[in-house]
């Protein structure tokens, strides 16, 4: 263990951070001022075929890895876990899975061999997948009444196209397609198109690389792989017909979402100059849709705007969600609709960006002041090909951003007129 | 180096637990809690009041919650019209804001750059006396506390654990949401709640939390500064005096509307968290319900009976309910699913837990315990609940008070608790109905 006083003073993130020598794939270490605690994330690449559904079976064999494998059972392996107090978790999203996981350090070699035997040795049993299958039918079902669910993914579904990373598959398709799922697909997908490739993992907490040059995290067999193929940028367009009606009995909270595709990916000059303009717009209890539609005219519990999904190979969504009963719903509406009109048309002021700049920036710093948000960043830097000094000049690239880039990047990606708009909940139309 | 027992002007130290000092305002016995950590240069600057749904009485149900909200339209000094709201005057240096309301306490929180600390010092401090509290504030905050009331009228699982608690309790005020009934929301005026106001938000009656990365005697000398100059309260607070009456009989209530899946709550009136049962209470909660090794985890959900399963020893200021929550795996039946509770629950009364099963749970609490350092904010969460229940050394001895725990105090624990006639039975049967575009 790392004595507190060993960790250096110093401020730059990227200056803290280890990487382990020779290491398959990249494992940055970073001791931190905290006693005995560990937290690790990793990611590699699982692109799906997104058109064919496949994220579905991608989605349920991540999940299998915790269900035992090929030396011991799903509940020796959760022995092993819990009877040190620690967490592993696997999970899937977009292009990447990911195991991230919390310890005490003294647990680390043996938590980390168990990272290796459930991704290495997955067991598949026949008896765990169906009993997996049916919660994720029951997720599924919960999901069918569930009024932010359902606007948010029928908003997704008009927005983007099928083989892309943020469609959304139709929910009663989806249980369809779960019912005919085999264990024996499950297998083999893993088997066939799952491998540790562009493996990467960050280890924050009171330990240094050093303890990690024996670990077993140098006899993981990592992938070189193909990497991933970028999707063609999606432009707004006008949806088909109108606005997007589900009604749910029983459901007088109506969640209403609007949207369209901005032609933007995450490395884009003009990204953190809209990212900063959104804010304004709706990024937190003293943005502008906060301040208006909830705290002086009281539309709403809860509204927000941000930009979603914008990825380095994909574009994503500009998208705003506002929470209404059912009587303010034709008001909530308009005065959300009122208020993104005025914000592309009139665009925002200096005094709303330089006060946002200081939100973002200290949010940000904020945002990192745990082990496991600090992990995060770091494979999350690394995933997107910057350097790690992105970790320490991004708030100076906040900074940066001029009012102009800002109104610049308003005007250019975001149209009112192309929102796509989607509501689930107990309509007043049909209640009547 | 900082030294927890030293002497602050203005202050009398009162103990060290653990990493936790705690001092008293001399002149208003505003309590005072400092916990340093340095992962990051942030902290958590928390007030604590302890008031919550508990102490409301019917036709003011959710006083305290609305209040909450109210504190947010700000002060004389502090407010929207002046450029100067609560959270534009935070949220500027990236500070996480915001509160909560639960049975025992209400608590405010901000997680901001440590350079920051006394911005909210001072605004916490201004709106402890100086919240508006408005009729126009009222009258728009109403709707919005509606929306969110009606946002969890929309959760089945919200309305079946609330519906056992209203069961389980006919006198004590745990039988009331947090959020209150809608149509005291609908009618709570602006001079009721200037009342609870001015009734319980006194420095008496609060506790302030530095936690994170700061220097002790200047945190201790900015709070000084701004809270040093308020009073006392003028009045004893109001203390609880109904007393929840035996249960003389299991109790069941049933909640149905559109939703899934069905699901089923499986409560036991139980003990107050200062008991000194409560930690047999907590591993037992471990033992059945945490974990893919737990008992229930395995009866339940391994069998493909549960989709989702919880266990809370749910403890409390006042004696609260342990409970059971199974969310049922579509086409099961509760009474299947009540039936494998009920066995379990005799095992374990007739044959206690094996050493093994409980130094595990210990294992695991133990841990938990080590991971709640990991940042201001869950240090904040787990602090506030201690100080919610009326001790906040239960935050710093978890751990001791945990690894005490024998396999005959659990088996005892579950005995008591354990008792047909004090057990409520809830359950969500869904009403299904074709819906669609």
């Amino acid at each position: 263990m790392l004595p507190m006083n060993i960790v250096p003073e110093n401020n730059s993130l990227k200056e803290r951070i280890q990487r382990l020598d020779s290491a398959p794939g990249e494992i940055l270490v970073m001791p931190a001022s905290i006693s005995s605690v560990v937290s690790f994330y990793a990611s590699f690449i699982t692109v799906p075929d997104f058109e064919r559904g496949d994220d579905l079976f991608r989605d349920i064999a991540i999940s299998m890895l915790d269900k035992g494998t090929i030396r011991r059972s799903k509940l020796e392996i959760a022995a092993a876990i819990e009877d040190v107090g620690a967490r592993i978790s696997f999970s899937s999203n977009g292009l990447r899975a990911s195991v991230s996981g919390k310890a005490l350090v003294k647990d680390l070699p043996v938590v980390l061999e168990l990272v290796k035997e459930q991704l290495l040795e997955p067991a598949f049993p026949e008896d765990e997948f169906m009993r997996l299958r049916e919660r994720y039918l029951a997720s599924f079902q919960q999901g069918l009444l569930d009024t932010g669910v359902l606007s948010g993914s029928a908003l997704n579904r008009s927005i983007f196209p099928a083989d892309h990373p943020s469609y959304s598959p139709d929910p009663e398709q989806e249980i369809e397609r779960l019912q005919k799922i085999s264990v024996d697909d499950i297998r083999s997908y893993y088997l066939d198109h799952i491998s540790l490739e562009d493996w990467r993992m960050a280890l924050v907490g009171d330990l240094d690389a050093t303890l990690l040059k024996d670990s077993v995290l140098m006899e993981f067999p990592v992938s070189d792989g193909s990497g991933i193929k970028p999707w063609p940028t999606i432009l707004p367009e006008k949806p088909l017909s109108g606005q997007i009606e589900i009604n749910v009995p029983d459901r007088d909270n109506i969640d209403v979402r609007m949207g369209h595709a901005i032609g933007l990916r995450r490395q884009d000059d003009e990204y953190i100059p809209l990212v900063l303009g959104v804010f304004i717009l709706g990024g937190n209890f003293s943005a502008r849709l906060m301040q208006t539609v909830r705290d002086e005219k009281g539309l709403t519990y809860g509204i927000q705007s941000g930009l979603v999904g914008v990825d380095p190979c994909f574009s994503g969504q500009w998208k705003t969600s506002v929470t209404l009963n059912s009587d303010k719903l034709q008001s909530g509406m308009e005065a959300t609709l009122y208020e993104l009109k005025k914000f592309v048309s009139e665009g925002v002021t200096e005094a709303e960006i330089k006060e946002k700049k200081e939100t973002i920036a200290g949010s940000y710093l904020v945002g990192l002041s745990t082990t496991g948000s600090l992990a995060r960043a770091i494979v999350h830097t690394r995933e997107r090909g910057e350097d790690l000094d992105y970790l320490d000049v991004f708030p100076e690239k906040v900074r940066a951003v001029t009012l102009q880039e800002v109104n610049g990047a308003i005007t250019k990606h975001l149209e009112p007129d192309l929102l796509h708009v989607a509501l689930a909940g107990t309509l007043p139309e049909i209640a009547e | 180096m900082y030294m927890s027992d030293k002497m602050y002007p203005g202050f009398t130290f009162q103990k060290t637990s653990g990493s936790v000092s705690s001092y008293v305002m001399d002149t208003n016995g505003l309590e005072v809690l400092l916990l340093q950590q340095e992962l990051a240069p942030v902290v958590v600057f928390m007030v604590t009041y302890k008031v919550g749904s508990r102490n409301e009485s019917m036709g003011e149900t959710g006083a305290t919650h609305f209040l909450e909200h109210l504190m947010f339209k700000g002060t004389d000094r502090f407010n929207k019209e002046a450029g100067t709201s609560v959270f534009s005057e935070l949220q500027q240096y990236g500070a996480r804001v915001n509160a909560t309301t639960w049975m025992d306490r209400t608590n405010y929180y901000t997680l901001l750059p440590s350079d920051r600390l006394e911005k909210v010092i001072e605004i916490e401090a201004d709106r402890m006396r100086g919240a508006r509290l408005s009729a126009e504030d009222v009258a728009s905050e109403r709707t919005v506390i509606l929306n969110e009331h009606d946002r969890g009228e929309s959760e089945p699982s919200r309305k079946l654990y609330q519906s056992v608690w209203s069961s389980a309790f006919v006198a004590h005020s745990y039988r009331h949401p947090t959020i209150g009934w809608r149509s005291d929301i609908e009618t709570l005026s602006a001079e009721s709640l200037r009342s609870f106001y001015d009734t319980y938000y006194w420095p008496d009656n609060a506790t302030v939390s530095v936690i994170g990365s700061f220097d002790p005697a200047a945190a201790l000398e900015l709070v000084l500064k701004h809270f040093g100059p308020i009073s006392r309260s003028p009045a004893i607070f109001p203390d609880i005096a109904t007393a929840e009456p035996d249960q003389q009989g299991e109790r069941r209530t049933t909640v149905r509307m559109v939703g899934e899946p069905a699901s089923l709550i499986v409560a036991y009136r139980s003990v107050r968290a200062l008991d000194p049962m409560a930690a047999a209470l907590d591993i037992l909660a471990v033992i059945l319900g945490n974990g893919k090794t737990s008992r229930l985890q395995r009866s339940l959900v391994d069998s493909g009976m549960s989709v989702g399963l919880s266990v809370s020893a749910s403890l409390h200021r006042d004696p609260g309910l342990f409970y059971i929550f199974v969310a049922l795996s579509p086409g099961r039946k509760h009474a299947e699913a009540e039936e494998i509770i009920q066995k379990e629950i005799e095992e374990v009364v007739r044959n206690g837990v094996k050493k093994e099963e409980l130094s595990r749970a210990q294992a695991k609490v133990c841990a938990q315990a080590a991971y709640v350092r990991d940042g201001a904010y869950s240090a904040a969460s787990a602090l506030n609940e201690a100080i919610a229940v009326g001790d906040w050394t239960l935050y710093t001895t978890q751990e001791e008070r945990v690894t005490v725990v024998s396999p005959k105090d659990v088996q005892t624990a579950a005995g008591l608790v354990f008792q047909t006639n004090s057990r409520t039975i809830g359950i969500f049967d869904p009403v299904r109905e074709e819906h669609g575009a």
